[in-house]
């Protein structure tokens, strides 16, 4: 495609965009379905297998890597479980909010009319399944924009795509094989050796936050607040996390017990982003706030710099 | 200098002297310079028993290096927890003068030799390694970048599993630190 966020004219489908999107945020929970699955990120391809089983509500997301290191991934119940072959250790982690592997989507599809404008722009075969191409295109420079290629008879996707400012490719996930089952199996995700649950942060409400973010961008709003601990250190993480409904941005507050690094004391800094994923980091008083999302980085540092702590109000 | 730290000396010239004595005895040179000089005059002899040429370093050649380190910048670079190199650069140069003085003579293109590979494997096994507390120490004062970013990333979404660096290799290849005003 010449222009992957289909800046020429939508075509003419049996549905609309967000039609088709509500459809696909549905079949992605309540469908039964499989196939192989090539992640791209930051230079990288990672083929996995995938399975999704859904029975009377519950879900579980299963990826199997087809490279080392070999490992199982169980997404269930609010935590993902990672497997390592070789090894038999399993690492667990809480997620307070369930992210699918493939594609997030917000609850209404209606969320979006502020931020992208979702059109169909054509139809091609992925996986050798006819497939809509649907193109999120942002309405602003704030964040970055989407093709989703969703297979036509049961609204499961197929490829997806995030897309930089300049229309390079940043993600990517696309089916190699893929098929709609009756049902699939529930595995056991205990198995293995279990190490201790590292965190397990329960939703905190957002105003026992100890900061607050000032002019939020557009369609930015605050998803929810946690504290965890992170880095083996004792004292623990503010952790907020903020989305439009497809980006989402994560803030996290650190106490600084270290000295400043002796070349920038009190300057931001800036590290290249990984994928999609850009960071920004800056001190305030005695804490460190680092922000990192699926996002420019102007949006990145926006949010930075509109923090404030708590107390200084 | 008492006989023990001259028989450490000639080992450590030798290739015999264990990495935990050879740090300890590279240490102890950085202020003593009893040790550098004998370190120096026992390598110069060394070199001269194996061959008629020879070019001695000046005294403060490798404090002029450790001088000139000293200035450049510092890259605040995702390490793979590695001691930061700052700790060690004297000892590390200490080591690397000692390989120096003996392969001087030999010229690069000599430097496939035996004798030159063994200095080799001498100044690279004379780099210290740390210690459990340097290192215990390096970590409290200095969070590796790239561990602190893995842990954000796996606690905002689920890319670190379908990443293949689930195994905590770094994610960020390159960094840098702007220093922006």
């Amino acid at each position: 495609m010449a222009d992957p966020l289909g800046q020429s004219n939508p075509i003419s489908a049996q549905i609309t965009g967000k039609q088709a999107l509500q459809k696909m945020a549905k079949a992605l929970h309540n469908l039964n379905y499989q196939g192989t699955v090539a992640f791209l990120r930051n230079g990288k391809l990672e083929p996995m297998k995938y399975f999704h089983a859904s029975h009377n509500g519950l879900e579980q997301e299963r990826l199997l890597s087809l490279n080392s290191p070999l490992r199982e991934i169980v997404r269930e119940h609010g935590k993902i479980s990672c497997l390592y072959k070789q090894t038999q250790q399993r690492k667990v982690d809480s997620r307070p909010l369930d992210r699918s592997f493939l594609v997030d989507l917000p609850e209404t599809i209606d969320e979006l009319d502020d931020t992208y404008a979702i059109n169909i722009v054509g139809e091609e075969n992925i996986a050798m399944l006819p497939a809509y191409v649907i193109t999120l295109r942002p309405k602003d420079a704030l964040r970055y924009g989407r093709t989703l290629w969703v297979e036509k008879q049961h609204f499961l996707p197929l490829q997806a795509i995030v897309y930089g400012p300049a229309d390079e490719t940043l993600e990517q996930l696309v089916f190699t094989d893929f098929s709609v089952q009756e049902s699939l199996p529930f595995v056991d995700s205990q198995a293995g050796n279990p190490s201790p649950l590292a965190n397990n942060p329960a939703p905190l409400p957002l105003t026992e936050a100890n900061f607050i973010i000032n002019n939020l961008p557009a369609g930015f709003h605050e998803l929810f607040f946690t504290r965890r601990l992170m880095h083996n250190e004792a004292r623990p993480v503010d952790h907020m996390l903020l989305s439009d409904g497809l980006a989402w941005i994560s803030v996290y507050m650190e106490y600084k017990k270290l000295p400043p690094m002796p070349t920038a004391t009190a300057e931001p800094k800036i590290v290249p982003a990984v994928g999609a994923i850009n960071f920004f980091s800056r001190p305030l008083g005695d804490y460190e706030f680092t922000v990192m999302g699926d996002a420019p980085r102007a949006t990145v540092e926006t949010i930075a710099q509109g923090i404030q702590l708590r107390n200084s109000q | 200098m008492n006989n023990e730290l001259k028989q450490q000396v000639s080992e450590l010239l030798d290739n015999e002297l264990a990495s935990p004595a050879a740090f300890d005895l590279l240490q102890k040179a950085r202020h003593n310079p009893e040790i550098t000089s004998t370190l120096n005059r026992y390598a110069a002899i060394s070199q001269a028993i194996k061959s008629d040429a020879f070019i001695l370093a000046d005294n403060d050649f490798s404090a002029r290096i450790a001088r000139q380190i000293e200035q450049e910048p510092l890259y605040l670079l995702p390490q793979r927890k590695q001691p930061s190199l700052r700790r060690y650069q004297w000892p590390a140069m200490a080591a690397s003068l000692a390989a120096v003085l003996v392969l001087a003579a030999h010229g690069l293109d000599k430097i496939n030799t035996p004798e030159t590979n063994a200095s080799l494997q001498l100044a690279q096994k004379a780099t210290p390694e740390p210690t459990k507390q340097a290192a215990a120490n390096s970590e409290q004062t200095e969070q590796p970048l790239n561990a602190r970013i893995y842990d954000y990333l796996q606690a905002h979404n689920n890319s670190v599993y379908t990443s293949g660096e689930s195994d905590f290799k770094p994610l960020v290849k390159v960094t840098s630190y702007a220093n922006r005003r």
